[in-house]
C-alpha cells in the first residue's frame, strides 16, 4: 500500500503548534477540586476531565514538576481550550502562568472566589460552553511531519516486543526523524545496560554523559531502596522467554528509538527544544509515563506491547502495537496495529514500520484509537517527593 | 515439497546470535533471516533443543568474548560457544549483574610477597636500593592497614613515571639542618624515599631539641601520609605530616580547582607497640583514587563530592575527573586546606597550589611536591610512658561511652588500621584478582620471576 506523506492535517494553536485532536478540557489544579472538575465534565459532554492526584502540601522540586506537568497538559496542542479549576485562585493562576509561558491562554476558575460548588458549576458551564463553541470553529490546516512530536513507549513487553514490535517502531521513528519530526522516549530505568548504545548515538559527549548519568540515577534510586536492578533483571519471566542479560533487555526496549542521533535528556514533562530523538527523565509505569510524554507535548504516543496493555492518555492518542499473535487474538479490541505477521515471516521490519505509520496517519486524521474507543484513558502525574 | 524451515531472526547483520521463531526439538537446519529485509542470509545446522524466542549462535563465540545482539554486546561468553548452539545463562552472562561479577574471595599473600614484588620491580627499572626499600615499605604498609587505594595499584604508574624520567629513581635528597629546622631538597627523587628520610631526620632532631620541623620541596607522591606520621610516632614521638599534591580541589563557588586535597596525618604511640592513634585524612570529600574507581565501575558519586568543569555539582565520575573535588566539611574544611598549604607548599619554598605538576597528565615532568613534618619528643614533653598512659585513658574513655541503638561501635582514629595490620601480618594480605593479575603482569613485563 502506498502511503501519502502529505495530506496530514492538524488544528492550529495560538503558539504555532498544531494538534491532532480538538479537545476542550477541564483540569483540576489539586485533588480538592476533582469533584468540581468531574461534575463540569459530566455536564458538558465531550469535555475531557483531567483530575489531579495530589496538589496540596507538595513542595520543592516535586511541586515544581507537578506544576510544569499540569501546565504542559493544559497547553497541549491537542487541546483547543482548557479551563483550570482550583480551590483558591492562586493555584489555578500558577498553572495558567506557566501555560502562558508555553504560549497558550487558559481560563481559570476558583471554587472559593466563585462561591462554592453550585456557583462554580454555573460559571464553569458557561466557560466550557463558550470554549466548545469556539473550538468547533477551528479548521484543520496542513501539518508537516516536522511539526509532530511522537511519544515512544513499551509496556507488557515479551519476546515479540524486542524482536518485532520495538524494531518496527524504531524504523518508524527513524522515518519521523528523517522528515524533521521529534520522537521522545523515556523510562531511563529500562536503559540500564544500554549505556554503550546511548553513548554511541548521543549528539555530543555532554549529551552522552547526561544520558548515562540519568539512567544510572535510577539504578541508584533503586539501590537506596535496597533493590539491585541488574541483579533482579532479567526477571524469571524474561529468562523463560529467552532474555539472558539486562543489557539485552534494555537494548530490546531501546530498539523502539530507532537508530538516529539522540539529542539529549528532557526533564519530566518538558517539551523537546529541537527535532530529533530525545530521552525524557520519567518513570516507566505506563500511566505516569504517557502522562509525562503528553505533558511534554507529544501529539500521539506509539505504545508497543507484548502481553497487552490497555492504557491510553485522554489528550494524547495512544496507539497500541503488538506482534504477539495470542495478544492480537485475545485483546484485539485494545490494539491498533497488528504486527503478528512479522512472527509468521510474512512481514519484515520495514513493512511493520509502514503498518505503524499507516495507523499514525489515520489517528492524526481523526480516527479514534482503541483506547479512545473503549474510553480506557487515564492521566497521573508522577511524584518525586513526599507531601507535608 | 520440503517442510517449512524454522526461521531465526538476526536483528543486525553482524550480530553473533539470532532468535528462533519456533521451538526446536529436533536436529536440523534453520534459516537465519535478517530482520530489516526478511531475507534469509544463511542456513544453520542446529544440534540442540532451543525454545521459542531463545538465541542461537550464528557463529563460534570464544570464551570471554562479547556476544552481540542489536549491534551491541549483551554479555560475554562464559565458555566457548559453537555455531548452532543455544545461547543463554548456561554459556553467557551479563557484564553488569552482580551474580556474574568475579565475586571470588580475594587471594591472600604474605606481606613479604608484596614487599619483594615492589622492591624487585623497582630494582628492575634501576632505582636505588633505598628508594626501592622505602616504596616497598609504604606500599606494603598500605595493604596491611587496609589503605588499598595507595597499594599495588599505584606501582604501575609510579614505575611509568620513573621510566619516563618524571621521577629520578636514583637521586638522594639534600638535607640542610639549622638546629630543629631542617630543609630537604628532594631533588625529584622517589617521594616515599624522600619522605622516609624526612621522617627520620625529624625524629633525630626532635630527640635532640624536643621538637623539630622538616620542610621538604621538590619531592613526589609519597603514598599515604599516615605511614610517615607513624614512623615518627614509633620513636616515642608525636608525628604530624602534611603534603600538597596534584591540583584537584576547588573552593566553593569557583569553577576551577587551585589546591590539592592536602592530607593531614597525626600519629601518637599508645601503650602497646603495635597500636597507634593515627589520624590520616585528605581534605577533599573523597580521594581522586575513589573517583577513578567509581568511573571504572560505573557508579554514581554521592551528592556533594565533586563539581564538573563548569563548577556545577555533579554525580558523574567522568565529569568530576574533568572538573574538581569539593573540600570536606564545606567552608571549614576548605579553610583548613588553605592553611595546610600555607604550612606546606608555601613554607617549603617549592611549588605550591596548582604549580604542582599532575602525575597523571605529565608523566615526564617533576611534580615538585612539598611535605611538612613535625615531630614532638614525648620524653621531653612529659615522659613518653606518661603520655601513652594518658592517651590510652582518653581512648578507653572514648570506647566506653554508652552507644545509641544504631551504632555498632565507637572507634578512635587508627583503631581499624592497626587491628587490620595485626590480622594481615598473621593471615596475609588479601589481594583482588585485578590487583594480583596486574602485579604479576607487571613483574613479567619487567622480567622478574614471581611466585604467583
Amino acid at each position: 500500500m502506498a502511503l501519502a506523506i502529505g495530506g496530514l492535517t492538524g488544528y492550529p494553536r495560538e503558539n504555532g503548534r498544531k494538534g491532532v485532536r480538538n479537545l476542550v478540557a477541564v483540569l483540576a489544579a489539586a485533588d480538592n477540586v476533582n469533584p468540581l472538575a468531574r461534575h463540569l465534565a459530566a455536564r458538558n459532554p465531550g469535555v475531557v476531565c483531567l483530575p489531579a492526584s495530589y496538589g496540596r502540601g507538595q513542595m520543592g522540586r516535586d511541586f515544581e514538576v507537578s506544576l510544569r506537568a499540569m501546565a504542559g497538559l493544559a497547553a497541549h496542542p491537542n487541546i483547543a481550550s482548557c479551563l483550570v479549576v482550583s480551590f483558591e485562585p492562586e493555584s489555578s493562576e500558577r498553572v495558567a502562568k506557566l501555560a502562558r509561558q508555553l504560549g497558550r491562554q487558559v481560563a481559570t476558575l476558583s471554587f472559593l472566589e466563585t462561591g462554592g460548588l453550585l456557583e462554580s458549576l454555573h460559571k464553569g458551564n458557561e466557560i466550557l460552553c463558550a470554549m466548545q463553541q469556539a473550538a468547533s470553529l477551528v479548521q484543520r490546516v496542513p501539518l508537516a511531519v516536522s511539526e509532530l512530536t511522537i511519544g515512544l513507549e513499551c509496556g507488557g513487553s515479551d519476546t515479540t516486543s524486542g524482536l518485532f514490535g520495538n524494531p518496527a517502531l524504531g524504523a518508524f521513528t527513524d522515518w519521523i526523524v528523517d522528515h524533521g519530526g521529534t520522537a521522545v522516549f523515556s523510562e531511563p530505568v529500562e536503559c540500564l545496560g544500554g549505556e554503550d548504545l546511548l553513548r554511541k548515538r548521543a549528539v555530543s559527549p555532554e549529551a552522552a554523559e547526561r544520558l548515562v548519568s540519568t539512567v544510572r540515577l535510577y539504578d541508584e534510586l533503586a539501590r537506596e531502596q535496597g533493590i539491585d536492578l541488574a541483579g533482579t533483571n532479567p526477571t524469571p519471566d524474561n529468562l523463560a522467554g529467552g532474555l539472558t542479560s539486562i543489557e539485552e533487555k534494555s537494548l530490546g526496549a531501546l530498539a523502539k528509538t530507532g537508530s538516529r542521533t539522540i539529542m539529549g535528556v528532557l526533564g519530566y514533562a518538558d517539551a523537546a527544544p529541537a527535532p530529533g530523538v530525545w530521552m525524557m527523565d520519567a518513570p516507566a509505569a505506563a500511566v505516569e509515563n504517557v502522562t509525562a510524554l503528553a505533558a511534554g507535548g507529544a501529539q500521539c504516543v506509539c505504545f508497543v506491547t507484548g502481553t497487552g496493555n490497555p492504557t491510553g492518555h485522554p489528550i494524547s492518542p495512544t496507539i497500541k502495537i503488538s506482534a504477539n499473535p495470542r495478544t492480537v487474538e485475545r485483546m484485539s479490541a485494545h490494539l491498533d496495529v497488528d504486527l503478528s505477521d512479522m512472527l509468521r515471516g510474512h512481514m519484515n521490519v520495514v513493512q511493520g514500520a509502514d503498518a505503524i505509520r499507516a495507523a499514525v496517519v489515520k489517528v492524526i486524521g481523526g480516527e479514534a484509537t482503541a483506547a479512545e474507543r473503549l474510553d480506557y484513558l487515564e492521566t497521573n502525574i508522577s511524584r518525586i517527593g513526599p507531601s507535608v | 515439497m520440503a517442510v517449512t524451515q524454522v526461521r531465526a531472526i538476526l536483528l543486525e547483520p553482524d550480530d553473533d546470535v539470532a532468535a528462533v521463531l519456533e521451538t526446536i526439538a529436533t536436529h536440523g537446519t534453520i534459516a537465519v533471516t535478517l530482520s530489516a529485509s526478511g531475507k534469509t542470509v544463511c542456513e544453520l545446522a542446529v544440534c540442540q533443543d532451543i525454545p521459542f524466542g531463545h538465541k542461537v549462535a550464528v557463529r563460534d563465540i570464544i570464551k570471554g568474548k562479547p556476544v552481540h545482539r542489536y549491534g551491541f554486546p549483551i554479555g560475554i561468553a562464559t565458555i566457548d560457544i559453537k555455531q548452532g548452539e543455544h545461547v543463554h545463562s548456561h554459556n553467557m552472562r551479563s557484564m553488569l549483574s552482580p551474580g556474574s561479577k568475579q565475586s571470588k574471595s580475594p587471594t591472600l599473600r604474605p606481606a613479604q610477597w608484596v614487599h619483594e614484588l615492589v622492591k624487585s620491580s623497582l630494582k628492575a627499572v634501576g632505582t636505588s636500593a633505598e628508594g626501592a626499600q622505602a616504596m616497598a615499605d609504604a606500599i606494603t604498609e598500605a595493604h596491611l592497614r587496609g589503605v588499598e587505594t595507595h597499594g599495588l595499584r599505584r606501582l604501575r604508574p609510579y614505575i611509568a613515571r620513573i621510566r619516563s624520567g618524571g621521577v629520578d629513581g636514583n637521586s638522594r635528597p639534600r638535607v640542610t639542618t639549622r638546629n630543629a629546622l631542617i630543609s630537604i631538597d628532594g631533588r625529584n627523587g622517589i617521594g616515599h624515599h624522600v619522605a622516609t628520610c624526612a621522617a627520620k631526620a625529624a625524629s633525630t632532631a626532635a630527640r635532640q631539641f624536643g621538637i623539630s620541623i622538616v620542610l621538604v620541596r621538590n619531592s613526589n607522591h609519597f603514598g599515604f601520609a599516615g605511614h610517615y606520621a607513624t614512623l615518627i610516632a614509633a620513636s616515642k614521638q608525636l608525628g604530624i605530616v602534611t603534603s600538597n599534591g596534584q591540583v584537584c580541589v576547588a573552593p566553593e563557588g569557583a569553577k576551577k580547582p587551585l589546591l590539592s586535597n592536602n592530607p593531614l596525618a597525626i600519629a601518637a604511640p599508645l601503650r602497646s607497640p603495635d597500636r597507634f592513634l593515627e589520624l590520616d585524612l585528605a581534605t577533599s570529600m573523597t580521594s581522586r583514587a575513589n573517583i577513578v574507581e567509581a568511573a571504572g565501575s560505573g557508579a554514581l558519586l554521592p551528592p556533594g563530592w565533586a563539581q564538573d568543569a563548569d563548577g556545577n555539582p555533579t554525580r558523574s565520575p567522568g565529569a568530576a575527573l574533568e572538573g574538581s573535588l569539593q573540600a570536606f566539611g564545606g567552608r571549614k574544611g576548605f579553610a583548613l586546606l588553605v592553611a595546610l598549604e600555607a604550612l606546606t607548599g608555601v613554607l617549603c619554598g617549592g611549588a605550591f597550589a596548582d604549580h604542582v605538576s599532575s602525575k597523571e597528565t605529565a608523566l615526564d615532568a617533576p611534580e615538585g611536591t612539598a611535605h611538612t613534618m613535625i615531630a614532638i619528643d614525648l620524653e621531653a614533653a612529659l615522659r613518653a610512658d606518661a603520655y601513652s598512659d594518658r592517651l590510652e585513658e582518653l581512648v578507653e574513655r572514648l570506647l566506653a561511652l554508652p552507644r545509641n541503638a544504631a551504632a555498632d561501635a565507637i572507634r578512635y582514629p587508627g583503631e581499624r588500621r592497626w587491628k587490620l595490620r595485626s590480622e594481615r601480618l598473621r593471615a596475609g594480605i588479601p589481594l583482588s584478582d585485578a590487583e594480583l593479575t596486574d602485579a604479576v603482569h607487571l613483574a613479567k613485563e619487567l622480567g622478574i620471576a614471581t611466585s604467583v
